[in-house]
């Protein structure tokens, strides 16, 4: 197929003609007026569109590695799958554009537009996005290992379950972002802006948050290993479960902080005294965590002593024992269903389900919150379980006194 | 091989282009034809300072882009000559309007920078021995060496011929070219053939900063040369200064230097036009290596680069602290620790460079380098994050070739391409083959 030109090609695209896997590779169209094209599947790689416009042009599929592309704009342009591996977008406005599943690797973003955009699951190792406008987009999934983030304002983002690994978030502006179950192993967040930030069930080991703003952030059941908090600020920050593996950081702020599970405001402490409390995770406390999502079934779960197991995710015919110092944690969103718990300390605030059996044997402690559902038969410790049943729960529970042996 | 020909340097006795010397030689003299970069297979790099004429052959040299591609739309790269293809001498055509200078006066000799002979110019300005003068050193009279030389070339034009009408058949440089002097030392080799390139080179890279002693030994003995035919009757008035120059590139004193090579570029006629005004050239090529070396560390934010390489030195960038480049650039202590590495290790390079005139050795070494990572790159697998990295630091060290080079204007010209196809260009540029690549 024969190349075409600049003006060539801006004609055919004002006649609104389908240009469709055409071959515009290292082709100038800098400055070319492309809004609205049809170039699903085109080949671009190389291509010259600096100051172009491509606002709401169709590139899904379409190849456009090392495109060169400074200050173009792809406004609310279709880019799903598209190949932007090694682009070059610095200053480019991507605003509203769908970039779901694109490869974006070693892709220059550089004080580029992308808020509003859709970035679920792209590809964007050692991607520069220094500078970016990343306010409302939407990087769900995606992989930003490497990826550096300096100085990025992505207030609102969705982070949920990225992949940061290694990334560079110094002075990155994510207030109310949202970074569940996100891995920041190793991410360089010096400085950045995370007031009201969930971090929830995030793996942050070794990672940096000297400087950090954590004001309001939800860090519950945060992985923090090796993390560094000097002169971090974490007043009102929700640190129920925060996990500081086994060597705690060296400098710790100072402010008070939410330690309640139900995140509520109502166990205001140091971060320094989590460890002292059922809900933090002291040094000795081996944790285990089940995620949302996860799903684990007829497996047989020994949690020995001091031990602690948080399930927000689901567990099918699983057999648990647990000594009578262990704690058992059932999530908002977690669910046992059929399964046999022995022993233990059991919190409920999810749902518990084993209608017709003795789902829940001797535990030392239950305790439902008003978001707990248990529909089980309970044998009761021999000496006496201590129940805790908050307004709002819905039981449905057969409790029995313990059938000893010599009974 | 004659003293002047070794300070001009590119007598190679190439081949007159008839075309051009009809379209405007000066005084009829002939000018060498530059070769085509795709002609040119392993020649010397052109110099950066040097403009390809409008006419320039080089120009329609179809880019490699168009292969296979035919009617690919504007190309660019075909609107202008590219400067690294132009030839490496200037010819009497460009050197006076760039220069500003009247051409007899600049050539007092008798002969083009590209080798022509002037016999108008030379039987007029060719200065008269002074009691004091070996005769050996002055130039010898030119016609007579003509003849002597090469019997069967035609004789120059009289100065009454138009120019058009003048025969293009050139003179041999050599043929006009009194003996040149013994090297100071034999380190210095080969460079002191071209003393006066030699030290345009020098005082490019002097003002970027300190260059190894084996650059100084050249230079001084590029001074000495040159302080040689002053003597001899070349630039007289100069005799003082290159005297000065080389007792102070002895003694190793950059700073001092650098003043005399400023004065120096202004003053020597047959310094090359776009070389010259070295301050300010340097500066240019000063902001281009800091804005590269900048950029080559993600997290610094676009208008804090452009704000430092604007306002301070390479010396200063050098010269700075991890602690004080955090500040200027208000960036955490950690990546400003990262770009003083990557300065410190350029500026460590930079200074061990050995004597490359042009940097002809250097970029070809750094093309043929980034050719290699490239194949890497396109070889690796998912795991192509080392790859890339590679092939980034290969292609920052081409920008910084071509950067201290002074090729500002094809730096901007590559920036668009991909990396492959800035592999392609730079290898007609250069006249590397694949083969060599490979």
């Amino acid at each position: 197929m024969a190349a075409l030109s600049l003006s060539a090609v801006e004609e055919r695209v004002r006649r609104g003609e389908d240009l469709s896997r055409f071959d515009l590779r290292n082709l100038n169209l800098a400055g070319a007026k492309l809004a609205g094209a049809k170039l699903a599947r085109a080949e671009l790689d190389g291509a010259n569109l600096s100051g172009a416009n491509l606002t709401g042009a169709d590139l899904r599929g379409a190849s456009l590695r090392e495109a060169f592309a400074p200050r173009a704009s792809f406004g609310r342009a279709l880019l799903a799958k598209a190949d932007l591996d090694g682009a070059r977008f610095a200053r480019a406005s991507l605003e509203r554009a769908d970039l779901q599943l694109a490869n974006l690797n070693g892709a220059n973003l550089e004080e580029a537009n992308l808020e509003e955009a859709t970035l679920r699951h792209a590809q964007l190792v050692a991607a520069n996005l220094t500078g970016a406008r990343l306010t409302g987009a939407n990087l769900s999934r995606a992989d930003l290992d490497s990826a550096c983030l300096a100085a990025a304002v992505a207030a609102r983002a969705d982070l949920r379950a990225a992949n940061l690994r290694g990334a560079q978030l110094d002075g990155a502006e994510l207030s109310a972002a949202q970074l569940e179950e996100s891995v920041l192993e190793r991410a360089f967040a010096r400085g950045a802006k995370l007031e009201q930030a969930s971090l929830r069930g995030a793996l942050l080991a070794d990672a940096d948050f000297r400087e950090t703003i954590l004001e309001g952030a939800d860090l519950r059941n945060a992985r923090c290993a090796g993390i560094r908090l000097d002169r971090s600020r974490v007043l009102g920050a929700h640190v129920h479960g925060l996990d500081f593996g086994a060597s705690w950081p060296s400098e710790l702020p100072v402010d008070m902080c939410d330690l309640s599970r139900n995140a509520d405001g109502s166990d205001l402490r140091r971060l320094a005294d989590l460890g002292a409390v059922p809900g933090g995770a002291a040094l000795e406390i081996a944790r285990r965590y089940v995620g949302p999502g996860d799903v684990i079934r007829n497996a047989e779960l020994v949690i020995g002593e001091r031990a602690e197991i948080l399930v927000d995710g689901r567990l099918e015919q699983c057999v648990i024992q647990m000594t009578d110092a262990a704690i058992l944690v059932i999530g908002e969103t977690g669910l046992l269903e059929g399964c046999r718990v022995s022993g233990g300390r059991l919190q409920i605030r999810g749902q518990f389900v084993a209608p017709g059996l003795v789902g829940l044997h001797s535990p030392v402690e239950l305790r439902v919150a008003k978001t707990g559902v248990v529909a089980t038969e309970l044998e009761q410790h021999l000496r006496a379980t201590r129940f805790g049943f908050e307004s709002g729960c819905r039981l449905r529970l057969q409790i029995k006194t313990t059938t000893t042996p010599s009974e | 091989m004659g003293l002047l020909t070794k300070i001009f340097g590119g007598g190679d006795g190439s081949a007159p282009d008839t075309e051009r010397a009809k379209e405007g030689g000066v005084n009829g003299a002939a000018h060498a034809r530059p070769a085509l970069p795709a002609e040119r297979k392993s020649g010397p790099v052109p110099r950066a300072y040097e403009p390809a004429p409008k006419s320039h052959p080089a120009a329609a040299v179809e880019h490699p882009r168009q292969h296979g591609n035919p009617g690919a739309g504007i190309d660019p790269l075909r609107r202008r000559a590219p400067l690294i293809g132009a030839p490496s001498t200037l010819t009497m055509q460009e050197f006076p309007v760039q220069a500003g200078r009247p051409s007899s006066m600049t050539l007092p000799l008798g002969f083009s920078l590209d080798g022509a002979a002037r016999a108008d110019a030379a039987q007029s300005a060719r200065p008269e021995p002074r009691p004091s003068e070996p005769p050996e050193l002055l130039p010898p009279r030119l016609e007579s060496d003509i003849v002597a030389l090469d019997p069967s070339a035609p004789r120059a034009p009289s100065s009454d011929a138009p120019a058009a009408l003048a025969e293009p058949e050139p003179v041999r440089m050599e043929a006009a070219q009194p003996a040149a002097p013994e090297p100071l030392d034999d380190s210095s080799g080969a460079e002191t053939e071209r003393p006066l390139e030699l030290l345009v080179d020098l005082a490019q890279r002097l003002a970027l900063g300190p260059v190894s002693d084996e650059w100084l030994t050249a230079g001084t003995a590029a001074a000495h040369a040159l302080k040689l035919a002053a003597c001899g009757g070349w630039q007289p008035h100069l005799l003082a200064s290159f005297e000065s120059l080389e007792r102070l590139l002895a003694e190793g004193a950059r700073i001092r230097a650098l003043p005399l090579l400023w004065r120096l570029s202004d003053s020597v006629p047959e310094w090359p036009a776009p070389a010259r005004s070295l301050r300010d050239s340097s500066r240019a090529r000063e902001r281009r290596i800091a804005n590269e070396l900048l950029a080559s560390v993600d997290g610094l934010r676009l208008r804090g680069r452009q704000l430092f390489a604007a306002e301070k030195t390479l010396s200063h960038l050098v010269g700075s602290t991890p602690e004080l480049l955090a500040e200027e650039l208000d960036t955490p202590i950690e990546r400003a620790q990262e770009l003083a590495r990557r300065v410190a290790s350029y500026e460590a390079e930079r200074r061990a460079r050995p004597i490359d005139i042009g940097h002809e050795t250097a970029l070809r070494e750094a093309v043929i380098e980034l050719d290699r990572r490239q194949r890497q790159f396109d070889a690796s697998d998912e795991s192509a994050r080392a790859a890339r990295q590679e092939r980034r630091d290969a292609l920052l060290r081409v920008n910084l070739v071509l950067a201290e080079r002074g090729d500002l204007a094809l730096l901007d010209e590559l920036e668009p391409m991909a990396v492959a196809e800035r592999v392609e260009r730079l290898s007609v540029l250069i006249g590397l083959g694949v083969g060599e690549r490979a």
